[in-house]
């Protein structure tokens, strides 16, 4: 294995497609203090920092997987090499999920500093939360082509969950703060994953055709 | 020897059918795909380029049969119509990250690219940013990474659209080079372009293979069918609405004007012409019953070029 | 080209989504809302809801024993931005707290500690653990009774509530808004609600009132979505730039930006308008008896809604332009974030630059009146704001056009090569 070729790979990656985005999430980790208190929280109250607004560092880390290549050219030049698209993609997601957990844990180690009532709960289920609002986001993008589209996904998303509420069961990326069975956010996880492989499977379709 | 084998390829965009059972041999050297915009060229390109699913037959490349994508993609460097990558990076950046994708190792990237800026003439350029490159350059660059891992077939689609007279023959003559020891295919709706270059050609149209051969049995094809006639100018309307047009050459009242038909027109002091490669693609079209008249695609393409 | 830039906006993903927000916002939020129905005499309070008035001798006392009480327990609960935050004093400004509440109440800080001292033992109570082990359980606190001494006036108190609000950290129980939204709600009479059912019934002809309700639901949705659609379509691959250059030969940069923002804004003011004409058939068929102003919705809905879109709209298209969709779509998302999230009071009060104007209630006209100069500069200040954007926005197609500039941090998909001019 030539891990220099692996290396570049990531390296380039991580340089032009995925430094702006993960400036924006940590913007949006550095709101969360400016407009919810993080310090001396209850369990439920630590919750809501982390479900009504840092899930959205998910959205703006996993909805742009696919747009380097969102115009068709960029994309069949890429997909003309011998390094599969999909597992650059595969690549991206992987890091990205990486660094949203950074992010996340960060958040919860902060409010842990400061106090709040945060167990390791918090962290796996502000990241569930995370992660399935940034797959719905990277499934409408993915299938769409648009990247526009999967941020607006992401957002009437979190619109239904607010509205919602335990109607949407495990789909809820609110079940912490609403008080609801912790075993949700393992449903939350298991729906992300199939929806980031449902975006895997629309790109592999939309652009084998 | 290396070899592309097409035998019988259908493919369907939903039940628009884009290739009608396509047949094709191609050696190597530069191959021409000639036909007008929508004629089914990219589709097969980009077929050939393992980038589209056929529907059925058999493709194999080198060798290679279709359906193995990753060896197809080792074997192939592929130029899209319109070459774009990421615009923030500089060329050399570009070039390394698709010759990383394409499993060079480091130091033969860095030999590859080196020598291959010197040879499209960008060495200078290695550090202007892909956003800000000319039309000509984009194309050059575009040539460079398609290139990259010392391909045995090139795929270039289009590749003179949109470029000024002298680029475009340079840009050919660049290809010309490139075909010595690799199979070349160019797609293109401008005649000039194959004339030029190319030896064998296919006629697209409507996913359809109209014709094949050299170009000059096109030419051969068209011999008797063309002729040529001095009118004054208030004539040519009429003459336009009754034969197919491929050129005008405009002389104060009068105008020359050459005339494809089956049969000699009824018009006083016509005389044969020789016919040239325009000409014979015109011809190709109508005797297979393409629909010429009048259509600006074809006047559009062939004056381009005149 | 008008028409060209509709079919290109309405044919789009995002544009679908946008009408489907459009439409749940209405049937979810709006539709839904009943109607008043008169009011019949009845004996109990609280029959009629409750409203606003602030009557010093009543909320005084109220006020400053929540106050003590807070001080005591040691916490205060504040909404700062909207959300909860639970704060904690500092000794030093746990003593200037103290100060304040001896004014108010005459009670030293001692014998407030006193208070403490005394109280806990009632406030909390021990009960044995599973293990047999003590665990402290929280009851109310019990509040020592508070009288307010007869000097204090009711200016004063506000003065001291306002500044016993600045040392908690602002937007606490006792600051303005808060002494107004806690401490003010007093039961309806009779009198108060035959007189609010007949204001709007008969002043505001039914649909005035409902106006305000609905621009507010939809002014919601209306000042964020915009911004995908737009952001969408200026970012469509460079396939469609290159039929912009051949427009740009022809025209100007200022007239293609402002066509594709004009045409933009008009179809997205298409199902927004269709909201509309349900609203003005659903509110009156559930007043039949009365008559009603046809033209009260659509004329506030033009004025309050219209700048929604055109700023969202705007701020797609400049930022999209200088930079990326993604950008275009986090600085309006946070913007309107913001102002959402912050947005403690829901009726009236209107301020210059808020994005979301708010109003949720078909009560309260007053309020609205009173801040209906800051309402009117406001809409005009957004509008002008996105004319502005619009005519950068051109400004920056112009340098692109000519490729003195290609855009900040823009990837492949917005890169604008100087040879595609």
């Amino acid at each position: 294995m030539d891990f220099s070729r692996q290396a570049k790979i990531v390296s380039v990656n991580l340089r032009y497609n995925f430094l702006p985005h993960f400036a924006i999430a940590c913007l949006i980790a550095l709101a969360v203090p400016t407009i919810f208190s993080i310090s001396s929280l209850t369990e439920r109250g630590a919750a809501q920092p982390l479900e009504y607004l840092l899930s959205f560092a998910g959205a703006f880390l996993l909805t742009p997987i696919f747009y380097p290549e969102q115009n068709k050219n960029v994309r069949d030049l890429i997909r003309s090499k011998r390094t599969g698209y999909l597992s650059v993609c595969f690549v991206r997601v992987v890091y990205s999920a990486a660094a949203l957990a950074v992010i996340v844990g960060a958040m919860v180690l902060a409010m842990k500093l400061c106090e709040s009532a945060v167990t390791w709960r918090h962290f796996a289920g502000g990241y569930a939360s995370a992660l399935l609002l940034g797959s719905v986001g990277l499934f409408f993008a993915g299938a769409s082509g648009n990247v526009t589209a999967g941020y607006m996904a992401s957002v009437i998303y979190y619109l239904a969950g607010y509205a919602m509420k335990e109607k949407l069961g495990a789909a809820c990326i609110f079940s912490m703060t609403l008080g609801m069975d912790f075993s949700c956010k393992y449903g939350s996880l298991a729906i992300a994953a199939l929806v980031t492989a449902a975006g895997f499977f629309a790109v592999h379709i939309k652009s084998g055709r | 020897m290396d070899v592309i084998e097409i035998r019988n390829v259908n493919k369907f965009y939903g039940k628009k059918q884009a290739l009608k059972n396509i047949s094709l041999t191609i050696n190597q050297g530069m191959f021409g795909l000639l036909g007008r915009n929508g004629a089914g060229k990219t589709t097969l390109m980009k077929t050939l380029a393992a980038l589209h699913k056929k529907r059925d037959g058999s493709i194999t490349v080198c060798g290679i049969p279709i359906e193995n994508a990753k060896e197809i993609r080792a074997v192939t460097g592929y130029l899209p119509q319109d070459f774009a990558m990421y615009g923030g990076m500089s060329i050399y950046e570009a070039l390394d990250y698709l010759g990383a994708l394409s499993g060079m190792s480091k130091n033969l990237r860095r030999e590859r690219i080196d020598a291959l800026l010197k040879r499209v003439n960008l060495s200078e350029h290695k550090h202007v940013k892909v956003k800000a490159l000319s039309g000509g350059m984009n194309r050059r660059m575009g040539i460079a990474q398609a290139l990259l891992h010392d391909p045995k077939v090139l795929i270039v689609d289009e590749p003179t659209a949109g470029l000024d007279p002298e680029e475009r023959i340079r840009f050919r003559n660049l290809l010309c080079e490139v075909a010595e020891d690799r199979i070349v295919i160019l797609s293109t709706h401008i005649v000039g372009d194959i004339e030029a270059a190319c030896e064998d050609i296919a006629i697209m149209n409507d996913g359809e293979i109209l014709w094949k051969g050299t170009v000059s049995e096109l030419i051969k094809n068209a011999e008797g069918k063309v002729f040529s006639v001095r009118v004054q100018r208030k004539f040519l309307p009429q003459i336009k609405s009754g034969y197919i047009v491929t050129g005008m050459l405009m002389q104060g009242d009068y105008t020359t004007v050459r005339i494809v038909s089956d049969t000699e027109p009824d018009i006083e002091n016509i005389f044969p012409a020789e016919p040239n490669c325009e000409d014979a693609y015109i011809w190709c079209l109508h005797s297979h019953g393409c629909d010429v008249y009048g259509s600006e695609d074809v006047y559009g393409s062939a004056g381009g070029e005149s | 080209m008008f028409f060209k830039e509709c079919k290109k906006a309405v044919f789009s993903i995002t544009f679908l989504l946008y009408v489907f927000v459009v439409f749940a916002m209405y049937i979810s939020q709006f539709d839904s809302d009943t109607s008043v129905p008169e009011p019949a005499p009845s004996a109990s309070s609280g029959d009629y809801g409750y409203t606003d008035k602030l009557i010093p001798e009543t909320l005084m006392p109220n006020a400053i024993d929540g106050l003590v009480g807070e001080y005591l327990s040691g916490e205060f609960t504040t909404y700062p931005t909207g959300f909860y935050k639970r704060v904690v004093l500092t000794e030093k400004k746990k003593a200037a707290l103290a100060a304040i509440i001896t004014e108010l109440t005459g009670l030293t800080a001692e014998e407030l500690d006193g208070f403490e001292d005394d109280y806990v033992p009632e406030g909390f109570s021990y009960v044995p653990g599973e293990n047999g082990d003590v665990v402290l359980s929280y009851h109310e606190k019990v509040i020592p009774e508070i009288t307010v001494p007869e000097s204090l006036t009711y200016e004063r108190f506000r003065e001291l509530m306002n500044e016993a609000d600045k040392i908690i950290g602002g937007g606490s129980y006792y600051g303005e808004k808060g002494i107004s939204r806690y401490y003010s709600r007093v039961p309806k009479t009779y009198e108060d609600a035959l007189a609010d059912y007949n204001h709007i019934v008969y002043d505001e002809k039914v649909t005035g009132a409902y106006a305000r309700l609905f621009c507010d639901y939809a002014g919601i949705d209306l000042a964020v979505m915009p911004v995908f659609v737009a952001a969408a379509l200026v970012s469509l691959d460079r396939k469609s730039r290159m039929s912009d250059l051949i427009y740009s030969r022809k025209i100007s940069s200022l007239r293609l930006v402002f066509t594709r923002f004009a045409a933009l804004v008009t179809v997205m003011l298409i199902p927004a308008a269709v909201t509309v004409v349900m609203a003005n058939i659903s509110v009156p068929s559930r007043y039949p008896e009365f008559t009603v102003d046809l033209f009260a919705i659509p004329k506030l809905a033009a004025a309050w809604l219209i700048p929604n879109v055109l700023l969202a709209a705007a701020v797609g298209m400049f930022v999209t332009e200088i930079s990326s969709p993604i950008l275009a779509v986090f600085v309006q998302g946070a913007w309107w974030m913001k102002s959402v999230m912050s947005a403690d009071n829901l009726t009236g009060e209107i301020s210059p630059f808020t994005l979301v104007c708010r109003h949720n209630s078909l009560y309260k006209y007053a309020a609205f009146e009173n801040t209906l100069p800051q309402f009117i500069f406001n809409r005009t200040f957004f509008t002008i704001l996105s004319l502005v954007l619009v005519g950068l926005t051109a400004f920056v197609y112009e340098l692109k056009r000519r490729g003195i500039w290609n855009g900040l941090f823009s990837s492949g998909e917005n890169s604008f090569r100087k040879s595609s001019v």
